[in-house]
């Protein structure tokens, strides 16, 4: 018995030491304003990504090339902590970010509408597209400290354009006009159809962001996440590319938590 | 060393934009892409060996590679005026990959192997068998039926005043967008009249019958009557984005493979084939014109030019096979340059009188290069085309826009 009160004695005493060690961990790496448990996480960023279908239609047959385009994001978090464990952030992120890509597609869907004339039908071939988006994102995320130097945040974002371009063009291939029944018309490589719909594009769309946030040093964070939108990058009544297409992108960097 | 662990997370998320790759879907094609029939005598029923392959070349180097327009719903094979098909002929077809053939018999679809022998029986003029076949898609979801038959042609006669064109037989395509004619020459049935409106239609949907490059204007022609009037346009946005800006109008003896419109300056010339077999000599063309030029002439990038806008006329007679037996069509790339041309009309810029209100008549006589004998007329190794453009390098979309050529009463004085 005494022995084993002993232990015991042993095991809560470590078990209370851990406990503090641990809480000293938490104030160490906590907030830096101890007293309000608030403060500003200055962040830049590099961004990779892309605006894409999900899941990749089967018309979608290889995609050959794919290069960012841009990738830059600053920005600032303002957070509090309600306690140990949990917080909230609203940040505002200024984003340059885009892609190149290239695909080869089969009896893909496509309309185009210009001036009051309507062309739609069903391509075959390469489609090469770029895509440029500038604007500012405006994330409202709940934190949890997961451990002293750990915090992941989730939560919803809402995006607005400053500018954007959506462009592009289609060769190697045929488009059979109106259905794959209707007449086929050539395209060569030679002789592209290009394409813009920038002016088709959302100003404004919503999505979740996820960040995890590692604190390196005491002040300076790495972090890493993704910004998953929500809404298609054209509005429903666009019937060009038929299948929606959200813009995705991870984003990596480095914080400096005030 | 945790902040390793998201690594997987960014990762995934990248890759999985390049790896949801999804099983190839069915082709939804299902087209006739070739077509051909087998005779062992070909020449004693056809005028060329060629003529049992239907369908159009290619392009001009690749004569003997026929296929069938993705706009055909019948495909007919022209015989000798003389000739008689009474057995079966083994048909041969080739369908869009992964497409399931049908013979449609007393109402219900006979799976088709190709090759069987079927009955195609031509006798007279109108007198033929016309079977009727299904292509089923490979998913499913899209079929196209086709006519084919066999067909006698009416027997070549010379009317003493020659063969006059009137233009007056044209009604709407039949989804309605623009003209279409039709030849009313009861000597010339089986002339085909062909021009750039399916082309032009494709880059301005919007566009009324009458606003297309190629209209029928129903009254004030030389009689009183129909005439044809070409007008250079505008092909709008999406004639910028194939880098088309214009369409001029135009009219001509062959066809015009809208497939290739839009397949660049090289395409664009492909796709007007010029020329049908003719078993007549042509000596003059003559008719009635009216020609007003549009403001500013320009160039294929949309820049104005030092020049003048100004129309063309003219008329081909052409040896349409080589050397090897092989077929020869011109198209807008040689029309006016090819060495199997052999006679040739075409009318003089400089001669031509701008913005008449009255109509002018032009005249113009065939050159020929080299002796012409009646047989191979007669043997249908001549091609003949006329053509009729409102920009002189409209092929090249070089033109003014709004520039209009009006003809009407055109007639064709031949030897034979």
């Amino acid at each position: 018995m005494k022995l084993k009160t002993i232990i015991s004695c042993l095991a809560l005493m470590a078990a209370a030491t851990a406990s503090a060690q641990t809480e000293d961990k938490y104030a160490e790496w906590g907030p830096t304003c101890r007293k309000s448990q608030t403060g500003v996480i200055a962040r830049a960023g590099y961004v990779i990504g892309g605006t894409t279908p999900l899941p990749l239609p089967a018309e979608i047959r290889s995609i050959n090339e794919f290069r960012p385009l841009g990738g830059i994001s600053l920005g600032a978090d303002a957070y509090h902590m309600f306690s140990r464990h949990w917080g909230l952030q609203l940040g505002f992120h200024l984003f340059y970010e885009g892609f190149h890509t290239g695909a080869d597609v089969k009896n893909y869907r496509m309309g185009i509408t210009k001036d009051g004339n309507y062309l739609e039908g069903n391509f075959t071939g390469t489609d090469i597209t770029d895509t440029k988006m500038f604007g500012a994102t405006i994330p409202l995320t709940a934190t949890y400290r997961i451990s002293p130097r750990w915090n992941v945040s989730a939560g919803p974002f809402v995006s607005f354009l400053f500018s954007k371009s959506f462009e592009g063009e289609v060769y190697d291939g045929y488009l059979r006009e109106g259905d794959p029944t209707g007449q086929k018309v050539e395209m060569t490589r030679d002789n592209p159809a290009t394409y813009d719909f920038a002016d088709n594009m959302r100003s404004a769309y919503w999505g979740v962001e996820l960040i995890f946030d590692w604190k390196a040093m005491r002040h300076m964070d790495v972090f890493g996440g993704v910004d998953w939108s929500c809404s298609s990058i054209f509005p429903a009544d666009f019937k060009t590319v038929e299948f929606d297409l959200f813009p995705i992108y991870a984003k990596i960097g480095l914080a400096y938590r005030y | 060393m945790k902040f390793y662990k998201t690594l997987p997370l960014l990762a995934l998320t990248l890759t999985a934009l390049h790896s949801c790759i999804a099983d190839e879907p069915a082709n939804a094609e299902c087209d006739i892409v070739k077509c051909w029939i087998h005779l062992d005598e070909p020449e004693a029923v056809f005028y060329h060996d060629y003529d049992t392959l239907a369908g159009e070349p290619i392009t001009v180097d690749r004569p003997n590679d026929k296929v069938i327009p993705t706009s055909a719903d019948s495909v007919v094979f022209s015989t000798r005026w003389n000739a008689t098909v009474s057995e079966p002929v083994p048909l041969f077809i080739e369908v869009t990959p992964g497409a399931q053939l049908f013979l449609v018999e007393g109402g219900s679809e006979v799976p088709f192997v190709s090759g069987t022998s079927v009955d195609l029986h031509a006798t007279a003029v109108g007198q033929y068998a016309e079977q009727h076949f299904v292509v089923r898609s490979e998913d499913g979801k899209w079929s196209r039926r086709y006519r084919i038959s066999i067909q006698v042609p009416p027997m070549p006669s010379y009317p003493p005043e020659g063969f006059e064109l009137k233009f007056d037989s044209y009604e709407l395509n039949a989804a309605g967008q623009y003209y279409v004619w039709t030849e009313s020459n009861p000597f010339l049935t089986d002339i085909q009249w062909a021009n750039g409106n399916p082309g032009f239609r494709m880059s301005k949907s919007s566009a009324k019958p009458y606003e297309y490059p190629t209209v029928a204007v129903g009254e004030g022609g030389v009689d009183g009557g129909p005439y044809l009037k070409l007008t250079t346009c505008d092909t709008g946005a999406f004639g910028r984005m194939v880098n088309m800006r214009i369409a001029a109008g135009n009219h001509f003896i062959g066809s015009f493979d809208v497939g290739q419109a839009l397949n660049g300056q090289s395409g664009a010339l492909a796709a007007t084939r010029f020329g049908q077999p003719f078993a007549h000599k042509p000596l003059r063309l003559k008719g009635f014109y009216r020609f007003s030029p549009g403001s500013t002439k320009q160039d294929k990038a949309g820049k104005p030019m030092d020049e003048a806008d100004i129309c063309d006329i003219y008329c081909v007679f052409y040896r349409n096979t080589d050397a090897e037996g092989k077929q020869v069509q011109l198209d807008g790339a040689n029309v006016l340059t090819s060495e199997y041309i052999v006679g040739l009309a075409r009318l003089n810029s400089d001669e031509v009188v701008l913005g008449s209100e009255e109509w002018l008549p032009f005249d113009l006589s065939l050159t020929y290069s080299e002796d012409v004998a009646e047989a191979d007329v007669k043997e249908n190794r001549y091609s003949m085309t006329i053509c009729f453009s409102s920009s002189i390098d409209g092929a090249y979309f070089c033109g003014a826009v709004g520039s209009e050529l009006h003809i009407d009463n055109v007639t064709l004085e031949c030897e034979y």
